[in-house]
């Protein structure tokens, strides 16, 4: 009877320690060389990201001479045009569409999203047309499509004439809210950038 | 954590960790956050040209915006007060991940006086989005400094990311008694306000705030927080979490302390589902474990031994209730739950081998670039968007860490630049009417960047590599020595077998 509660006591402090060693390796990780390991690591992580960064900026700088060299390819009789979209942030107005004709050829239709109308609200302007025209007059109709509280099919449309040369031409359509007391109607208005 | 350890042991086991399980639990907050700063947008931009940048920054293309916008710098065309495009251009570069150069652009600015056209408040959020994306790479120094930079009080939850980052910072440098300061001005506000904002950002200062507290050795402090977080209402799963963590340490200290009665108060608080269970469950068969209560204790612990064996409170779990059942003097029982364990272990590492293969052969590398590729521009990407990867169980935490997720970005982008860079020397060979002196230099400089960013492409991916061996190998070792405590426990079992029927013989 002595000898089984000796091997019971045994086996009682083997469960124990069995469990506590298990588990103690699991403690072991938060050690003074785990912290160096971890300063160096952090150390290498740091060096590599800042090397990546690096050749990524000179990435991005190539990317800016290629887009010169793009644009120096086009034909002696042609000439680059921006047209862009600005909306002044108004509290009744929702975009839906733009269209766009240069000498009655459609040359763009744009329906704008969630993330566009909110980049748009935040002042930022959206490329609607980017592309050669030729050089001399062009006639430029922009139509808009959207809603307002009383209209819940919105339209409207500007004209603007244009005589571009061998410059890039910069147009901006710029839709505001309307001067009209309740500000409800936007107003669209062309303007060539010089 | 740690179970049935001896007084002796305890001095000098448990202090560690628990400082470890707090490190864990304030890194955990931090990653888990998914701490995305937002793109840093600027007032009253007059060139058209800039706003179409800052419309693509917008919009998730910050690549082909820079590359217009400093193409339209080089060839003079803003003409409009040209220093606001220098702004757009800091948070373009910062939304591209390149938080150097955009600490550049905004300290220039910021010492002189070009961007003073900009309301403080805006400045004041450039601030913080950089210093969100300096803590994000690894730069704590760097981010205390843009912080510094604030000037003034920032609008609503913006105040509150600003001070628990800050507070982040500062405990990563050890300093927790200004860490404490930062903390304890998230309170601060009225309670209409709090309500009206319902703040996650609040919550998890308040956590932290008893975890800095304790740190600080202001235990009772600490802990009034901790209980009042850990018993109020929670309206979403990120707040019932932080709610379950809080009981989660509180339990535990007292465990650690010997309180099983105050410790079980907390462990009965945490909900039986989500990340926080295993832990729970664990915690609370120690409680009756230690109460010599072994029948109760197998109750948390067969229901923990049934769960997802990649955890390692589960592990835990399964070398507990045979212990209970040995203590309850039901050998068999024991036997046969030490031999499910075993099989279980080995089960487990067969897989962690097999995620160690897929790391090897660079097959997780791959799909995880190809899932962050495919995953909207400009925004973060979670653990839970990313595929079903070989032993993903065992790596889901190295995926939440900044350093993971920053070098898996880069990986990505340098492999696209790569692809950019084939383009681009196509463009050149069939480029029309071109100064061969100049396609001379741009090919040069193609092939120049190529190699470059070939030898950073590769040295990423070994790091992204290493990173996942790492953290494999320590579960590897850890089921290891499991399956082997597992196999010497069931030894010693036959042989105190033996012992008895030879004696009672």
């Amino acid at each position: 009877m002595k000898k089984i509660n000796v091997v019971r006591r045994g086996l009682a402090f083997f469960c124990v320690s069995l469990v506590g060693l298990g588990l103690l390796a699991s403690g072991m990780a938060y050690t003074a060389s785990a912290a160096e390991d971890s300063v160096a690591e952090t150390t290498r992580f740091v060096q590599l990201d800042a090397a990546a960064e690096r050749v990524l900026n000179e990435v991005a700088a190539l990317g800016a001479q290629m887009a010169i060299l793009e644009e120096a390819q086009k034909s002696l009789s042609q000439t680059r045009l921006l047209v862009l979209v600005t909306v002044d942030p108004g509290p009744f107005f929702q975009l839906g569409t733009i269209q766009l004709h240069i000498d009655e050829r459609m040359v763009s239709f744009h329906q704008y999203t969630e993330t566009e109308l909110a980049a748009l609200q935040k002042g930022g302007s959206h490329r609607l047309f980017w592309d050669d025209v030729s050089v001399g007059q062009h006639k430029l109709t922009v139509s808009m499509m959207g809603r307002t509280p009383k209209e819940s099919d919105f339209r409207r449309t500007s004209t603007l004439v244009i005589t571009s040369d061998e410059e890039r031409g910069v147009v901006e359509l710029r839709i505001a809210p309307g001067e009209n007391e309740d500000q409800s109607s936007p107003e669209m208005r062309l303007k060539e950038w010089k | 954590m740690l179970l049935l350890c001896c007084t002796h042991e305890r001095g000098n086991v448990w202090t560690p960790v628990l400082t470890r399980m707090l490190g864990g639990v304030i890194c955990l907050l931090l990653s888990a956050q998914a701490l995305v700063a937002a793109p840093v947008v600027w007032d009253h931009i007059e060139d058209p040209l800039v706003r179409a940048a800052q419309f693509d920054l917008l919009v998730g293309k910050p690549f082909e915006a820079i590359t217009r916008l400093e193409a339209d710098l080089d060839q003079g065309r803003i003409k409009h007060r040209p220093a606001q495009a220098q702004l757009v251009l800091g948070s373009l570069y910062l939304a591209n991940g390149a938080h150097h150069k955009a600490a550049s652009i905004f300290e220039a600015l910021g010492n002189g006086k070009r961007n003073s056209d900009q309301p403080q408040r805006v400045q004041n959020l450039a601030w913080l989005s950089l210093a969100q994306a300096q803590y994000q790479h690894g730069q704590t120094d760097e981010a205390l400094a843009s912080l510094q930079r604030i000037n003034g009080e920032l609008p609503g939850q913006a105040q509150q990311e600003r001070l628990l980052l800050s507070a982040m910072l500062l405990m990563q440098r050890q300093d927790f008694d200004q860490a404490v300061v930062n903390l304890r001005q998230l309170g601060k506000k009225s309670l209409v306000r709090q309500l009206r904002e319902k703040s996650v950002w609040e919550t998890y200062g308040r956590f932290n705030l008893g975890v800095a507290l304790f740190r600080q050795g202001k235990e009772e402090e600490g802990r009034t927080l901790l209980e009042k977080l850990g018993s109020g209402t929670a309206d979403t799963e990120e707040q019932r979490a932080l709610r379950d963590k809080a009981n989660l340490m509180l339990a535990y200290h007292h465990l650690n302390k010997n309180e099983p009665e105050k410790a079980q108060q907390y462990f009965v608080k945490t909900r039986l589902q989500g990340p926080m269970s295993s832990r729970a469950l664990l915690g609370l068969g120690r409680v009756y474990s230690s109460r010599e209560l072994h029948q109760k204790s197998l109750v948390p612990w067969l229901k923990l031994s049934k769960m997802d064996a990649s955890d390692p409170a589960v592990q835990d779990g399964l070398l507990a209730v045979p212990f209970a059942f040995g203590k309850l003097e039901a050998f068999k029982q024991a036997l046969e739950y030490y031999q499910s364990a075993l099989e279980r272990f080995k089960a487990e590492v067969a897989q962690v081998r097999q995620a160690e293969a897929a790391v090897n052969s660079d097959a997780l590398a791959d799909t995880l670039a190809r899932a962050v590729s495919n995953q909207p521009a400009g925004q973060g990407w979670l653990v839970q968007d990313l595929p079903n990867t070989p032993g993903g169980r065992y790596l889901w935490q190295l995926f939440t860490t900044h350093e993971f997720q920053e070098t898996l970005k880069n990986y990505v982008q340098l492999r696209r630049s790569l692809e950019r860079l084939a383009q681009w020397s196509s463009q050149i060979d069939s480029a029309n009417g071109l100064e061969p002196a100049h396609r001379r230099e741009l090919e040069k400089r193609v092939l120049g960047v190529q190699s470059e960013l070939l030898s950073v492409l590769e040295r990423t991916q070994t790091h992204l590599k290493v990173l996942a061996q790492k953290t494999l190998k320590r579960h590897e070792q850890r089921l290891l020595g499991y399956a082997s405590e597992a196999r010497f426990s069931m030894a010693q079992m036959y042989d105190y077998a033996s012992k008895r029927w030879g004696s009672e013989q």
